[in-house]
């Protein structure tokens, strides 16, 4: 039984969770006085006790593709659904569906290679990528729980349905804290069109503390909000300000003895100042030279958007973001689209959609081979579900667009630690249910936190009743992705 | 010897009935198996078919046959698997408890023959029916102790005493400036004028103390402050949240109930039964806002067409609601015995699903206001906008709910045992009885819920809510998890003081600011927050209260004082928010776009504002005020670089500066000498004169680059946003 006192951590103890690896570098930003953290100490009794504590990773990128990218059309190959095409569905099942309707099967729009050393099966929607095919890890038996938008992104991001539950980068900030001072933990890159549904509800730190929450990079000369004055400040003034808060801040330290909390806020002035500096270098994608902007496609408007984002995601990396989320997709309904969501047009809208990310994409894995980045990056390219195999149409005709699948779904890894070059589970002929190695959320947040070190069980924060995970209960590592 | 104990065992196995005492001294066996086998084997979802938990489940044995052996216990599969160490699948027996078990089935494995509660054991793993907070008070009068340096309050004698048991003395009081400032902030949220100041630096008597106690009790503005708390624990969000994420507009009356009830000093059980039924009590504007309680959560309206998504979201709504409700009112986490009994305090999932069946008639929804002047019961409410609204966003009531039926293991396709609307069996048995069947209205359900809720166990109610008082006026509870005192939760630091002040709360008829003057009163509040080595040594976490323990403002108060400082603070009360958002709607989802400049319109209180979901506003964000997805009974204090940021070069804090710097230079009587421009505004930010080693640097800053940038200045000062 646990003494009465509370579980909140002294400064002292944060500092001793620093020394056995645990705790954040940056503990001078964590001032978190009302701080019901646990997270427990190595547990030998552990499932997850494998010995592999050394992390692989160190940062993430997440490409999260908004709206349900076809792994039919992209990463699972089905010769079995050409064979099928134009016929129904056998199944006597009510499919949990989103719009319900069961038109007939239709076969891939794009045509399948096997790529590289490897082999690995891509379509011709992403030719860029599949350039990268023998880097890649692909997971063709994703499954989840819902197949609505809103739920499932929030599963995705949380491993939770609901809103306010802390997200993936928020959990890795919380139990890895910052590598620099002077950038924050969490970046979020949304699409250029918009944030996705959920909002700030995507990247939020649920019951974590406030500095754990993505940070968004917003596009143009003020990435970051509040980070310069409201009105033009000369630098002189500036200055003398910070010196005259200074001043107030020594005298009222001085006259009332030490105390934790006054001498963090002193030093939180000076990492404002220093992200100052950090954050507009940091957005100054106009430094990098002509080939390296052709190779994210920066220049060019079809892929300018996400070119731009997966460059900062990169220069994010390198100065020392540990997580960077970037949108590719906006809203989720409207017409024409502006995310993965076909049910209308799968050709048209994938078409268009890969068109915007998949050169951009290709150049960011391009770019850190070359920099020897990853070795310890680990890049996510996930959506939060897939797409059927049946069209979204009359019950007797090939329509042309698909409704959500929530059986069976395609994302990649690729990078620090992973097995590369492989095809992990399998669907069925057609790609409509998982039959074998069905990999849920919970299962790939283990292995994400696991690739960095982190036991998935004893990452944990306590919140009304109960030591919160971000795999809830569930979870188990997928040792066959991890080299 | 073997013999008789065969007879023994073969008579049990017969049936033979026995009477009770043959199976008495068995109750550290019930406890043994409750702890370690009843989890999987008992109630609607056994494994491999066994029950544990009562004599003819055990004759029944399990999907493998009878587990035990009709001559020789020590060939039964029961003893086999606990020999060979099969069961319990996870964590292992302990050499007694084998032993234990041994002997039990020698004897002939004796069983009640109604169920084992399991549940029902406090246990090194789980709190049970005898858990410490669903006790009666204790009640332990004050002691006083002779030595006090403390004008000893009641309370300060239970402080005293655990304090000196750690050999730790408290702080000497405060000095005036810091308790005024604590108590303007604690009671209003505000922070006392240098006039009001003045008025207590020159008599800090004790009179003079409790007049101006009892003046900011009485104050419009505490309701401001105190609902702000409510409101997040009541997780009060003015947009659904998910996909669409549409507004609601006329949510508000719910925070201006909330505000008046607070001001009004409603008795607490009142203030907990109209929010879970005052649309029933009171068909009223005041009701219907009350019971928005109920719908103040997030709510998804695209569900998609299939049966299973329907279901789901439905269950995942009611989860929410039962979550908030039981927490909120009783610190129990009952949300988590939706699939299961919970882990770790006596919640069957059977009572979850009581208490979900109460709540599965509402729906979110409008309900219009025909004619707003005719209730009868109205208070300070109708008052507080001036008008009433014309529609409410709160709770509708569905006559028909249907019968509800425990999900086994939460699933939405596997129904199990009916169940009728009804309470947490572990709170008492017949209480939790609420006579009411399946074709039952939402009505009858909430009246019946409500009157649980506040006499099942009024010590639980009375303590959950002092302790949110003493949690807000310390930055700690005496239980440190305000939302649970079960097994998972904190254990009280003070039980005793706990316990007296809920016995108070109780005797007085509810009445919550008697409640804080007594806290405020105290001299444990009085003391000074400085630093001590010796009782840092000793507790430097401050629980045993040696001294007054720091924190930064809240956002809201931050906010709010800046405003109040600046002379820029509107008074006007209650009605719709103001929106620092401008709403977009873009394929499908609604935007909430922070606005660039806020309008003096928006300068009202803090607690006024239009509160979405899925969008943070800066300056608030940083400051730790919380996502209002779900209950937030306690907010994390952080120190960041963003928030520095935001306080530097958020728009509203220049748009301060400016305000201050003007009502000090366009005063006619004001010396435009700029040495008194200097001292008027540490006076006014600050509560003090400049030190000497201030006063030239500052005067030097002021002529270089300007009051408002002094003003900018002193607002980011640790002095003004720190309460010590």
């Amino acid at each position: 039984m646990r003494p009465f006192l509370s579980p909140t951590p002294s400064r002292r103890e944060w500092l001793s969770w620093s020394r056995r690896g645990l705790g954040a570098t940056a503990a001078c930003m964590l001032l978190a006085r009302d701080d019901a953290t646990r997270i427990l100490a190595s547990d030998p009794k552990s499932s997850d006790n494998s010995g592999q504590r050394i992390p692989k990773a160190k940062r993430a990128i997440q490409i999260c593709l908004i709206g349900g990218l076809s792994h039919l059309d992209s990463f699972d190959y089905k010769p079995g659904l050409v064979d099928l095409h134009g016929t129904p569905l056998q199944t006597e099942e009510q499919p949990d569906i989103f719009f319900g309707q069961m038109g007939l099967l239709r076969k891939s729009d794009w045509e399948f290679r096997q790529r590289g050393e490897s082999g690995l099966w891509v379509s011709e929607l992403f030719p860029h990528i599949a350039q990268h095919a023998d880097a890649l890890t692909v997971v063709r038996s994703m499954v989840t729980d819902s197949a609505n938008h809103t739920p499932a992104m929030f599963f995705e991001n949380s491993g939770f349905e609901f809103n306010g539950f802390p997200s993936v980068g928020s959990w890795l900030s919380y139990g890895l804290g910052s590598i620099t001072d002077e950038l924050p933990a969490y970046v979020v890159l949304p699409d250029g069109r918009g944030g996705p549904m959920g909002g700030a509800s995507n990247w939020t730190n649920g019951f974590l503390p406030s500095q754990h929450q993505g940070v968004v990079f917003h596009p143009g000369p003020h990435p970051v909000r509040d980070l310069t004055p409201a009105r033009a400040i000369a630098n002189e003034e500036e200055s003398a300000t910070r010196e005259m808060i200074a001043l107030l801040n020594r005298n009222h330290l001085q006259q009332h003895g030490h105390d934790d909390l006054l001498t963090t806020r002193m030093q939180s002035y000076e990492l404002a100042a220093r992200m100052q500096i950090s954050v507009p270098q940091v957005n100054q994608i106009d430094q990098e030279n002509q080939t390296t902007r052709d190779l994210y496609g920066v220049d060019d408007p079809a892929t300018a958007d996400m070119g731009r984002r997966c460059l900062l995601g990169r220069r994010l990396l390198e100065q020392g973001v540990r997580f960077v989320q970037l949108y590719s997709g906006g809203p989720i309904a409207g017409a024409p689209r502006s995310s993965w969501d076909a049910h209308e047009n799968v050709v048209e809208n994938h078409t268009a959609e890969a068109l915007r990310v998949d050169r951009p994409v290709a150049g960011l894995l391009a770019d850190l081979k070359a920099r020897g980045m990853l070795e310890d990056t680990l890049v996510l390219f996930t959506t939060e579900f897939g797409r059927t195999p049946f069209t979204q149409s009359d019950a007797n005709t090939v329509g042309a667009g698909r409704d959500h699948n929530r059986y069976a779904f395609s994302i990649w890894m690729a990078g620090a630690g992973l097995q590369p070059g492989i095809a992990y589970g399998e669907t069925d002929t057609i790609g409509w249910k998982v039959r074998e190695n069905a990999v849920t959320w919970h299962d790939l947040h283990a292995t994400i936190l696991h690739l960095f070190g982190l036991d998935h069980k004893q990452l944990v924060y306590y919140h009304n009743g109960i030591d919160r995970r971000l795999t809830n209960v569930h979870g188990e590592v997928v040792q066959a992705l991890i080299t | 010897m073997l013999r008789s104990l065969c007879i023994v065992a073969s008579a049990w196995i017969a049936s033979i009935p026995l009477d009770a005492s043959s199976h008495a001294g068995e109750s550290s066996i019930e406890k043994l198996l409750a702890g370690k086998c009843l989890e999987c084997h008992s109630g609607n979802d056994l494994q491999g078919g066994l029950d544990l938990s009562h004599r003819n489940g055990l004759t029944r044995g399990s999907e493998s046959g009878p587990v035990l052996h009709p001559d020789n216990w020590q060939q039964s599969l029961l003893w086999e698997v606990i020999e060979t160490e099969r069961m319990p699948p996870k964590g292992s027996l302990t050499d007694s408890e084998k032993e234990s078990l041994r002997d039990w089935i020698q004897r002939g494995a004796a069983l009640p023959e109604t169920p084992i509660d399991r549940l029902q054991f406090t246990s090194s793993y789980r709190a049970g029916y005898d858990w410490w907070s669903l006790q009666p008070l204790h009640e332990v009068p004050p002691k006083l102790n002779v030595d006090s340096s403390w004008m000893a309050t009641p309370i300060d004698t239970y402080i005293e005493n655990a304090l000196y048991e750690q050999r730790l003395t408290p702080n000497p009081p405060a000095a005036p400036r810091s308790l005024l400032r604590r108590v303007y902030f604690d009671l209003i949220g505000l922070p006392p004028t240098p006039e009001q100041l003045d008025r207590f630096e020159q008599d800090p008597s004790e009179i003079a103390y409790q007049a101006i106690v009892d003046e900011l009790l009485a104050s419009p503005a505490y309701g401001e402050r105190w609902a702000r708390h409510w409101l997040d624990v009541v997780r009060f969000g003015e947009s659904d949240g998910f996909e669409r994420n549409y507004p609601r507009s006329d949510a508000w009356p719910y925070r201006d109930w909330v505000i008046a009830a607070w001001n009004d000093d409603m008795p607490y059980d009142q203030f907990v039964r109209m929010q879970i039924a005052g649309d029933l009590i009171d068909p009223s504007p005041t009701g219907l806002s009350a019971a928005a309680f109920m719908v103040t959560g997030v709510h998804n309206t695209v569900v998609g067409s299939s049966e299973r998504m329907k279901r789901i979201a439905k269950q995942d709504e009611l989860e929410e609601k039962v979550g908030t409700l039981c927490q909120t009112f009783l610190g129990l986490t009952a949300q988590c015995a939706r699939c299961h009994d919970h882990k770790f305090d006596p919640v069957s999932s059977e009572s979850y699903y009581q208490v979900a069946a109460t709540l599965q008639g509402i729906d979110h929804g409008l309900r219009p206001i025909a004619d707003p002047i005719e209730s009868s019961t109205e208070s300070s409410f109708a008052l507080l906008a001036g008008r009433t609204p014309k529609q409410i966003y709160t709770v509708l009531s569905n006559a028909n709910p249907g019968p509800t039926a425990l999900l086994v293991r939460g699933d939405v396709f596997n129904e199990g045992q009916p169940v009728l609307p009804g309470g947490i069996l572990s709170l008492g048995k017949e209480r939790s009885d609420f006579g009411l069947d399946a074709t039952s209205s939402d009505g009858q359900r909430r009246m019946a819920l409500a009157e649980w809720v506040t006499h099942v166990n009024r010590p639980l109610l009375a303590r959950v809510i002092v302790n949110r008082l003493w949690h807000y006026h310390f930055g700690t509870g005496l239980v440190d998890t305000p939302n649970d005192f079960g097994f998972n939760g904190g254990r009280p630091t003070h039980p005793e003081l706990l316990d007296y002040l809920a016995a108070e709360l109780l005797g007085n008829g509810m009445h919550l600011k008697s409640i804080q003057r007594q806290i405020i009163t105290s001299s444990v509040y009085r003391t000074s927050s400085t630093p001590n080595a010796g009782a840092l040594a000793i507790d430097a976490s401050n629980r045993f209260l040696w001294r007054y323990p720091m924190r930064r403002l809240d956002g809201e108060v931050v906010r709010d004082a800046m405003l109040q400082t600046a002379g820029a603070l509107r008074s006007e009360m209650g009605g719709p928010g103001y929106e620092d958002v401008r709403f977009r709607e873009f394929n499908g989802t609604t935007y909430y776009d922070p606005k660039e400049i806020e309008e003096p319109a928006n300068f009202r209180r803090t607690v006024y504002r239009f509160n979405p979901r899925c969008e943070r506003t800066p300056l608030l964000d940083v400051l730790d005020c919380p996502d209002p997805s779900a209950t937030a009974p306690r907010r994390a204090q952080t120190t960041t670089p963003l928030q520095a940021l935001s306080l530097l070069n958020n728009p509203f804090v220049f748009a301060m500066s400016d305000a201050l710097a003007a009502k000090l230079t366009t005063d006619p009587h004001a010396n435009r000498d700029n040495d008194m421009l200097v001292e008027r505004m540490f006076r006014e930010v600050l509560l003090r004169f400049p030190t000497s080693d201030e006063r030239s640097p500052a005067v030097a800053f002021l002529e270089r680059h300007g009051p408002s940038a002094l003003a900018r200045a002193l607002f980011n000062s640790n002095e003004f946003l720190v309460q010590d």
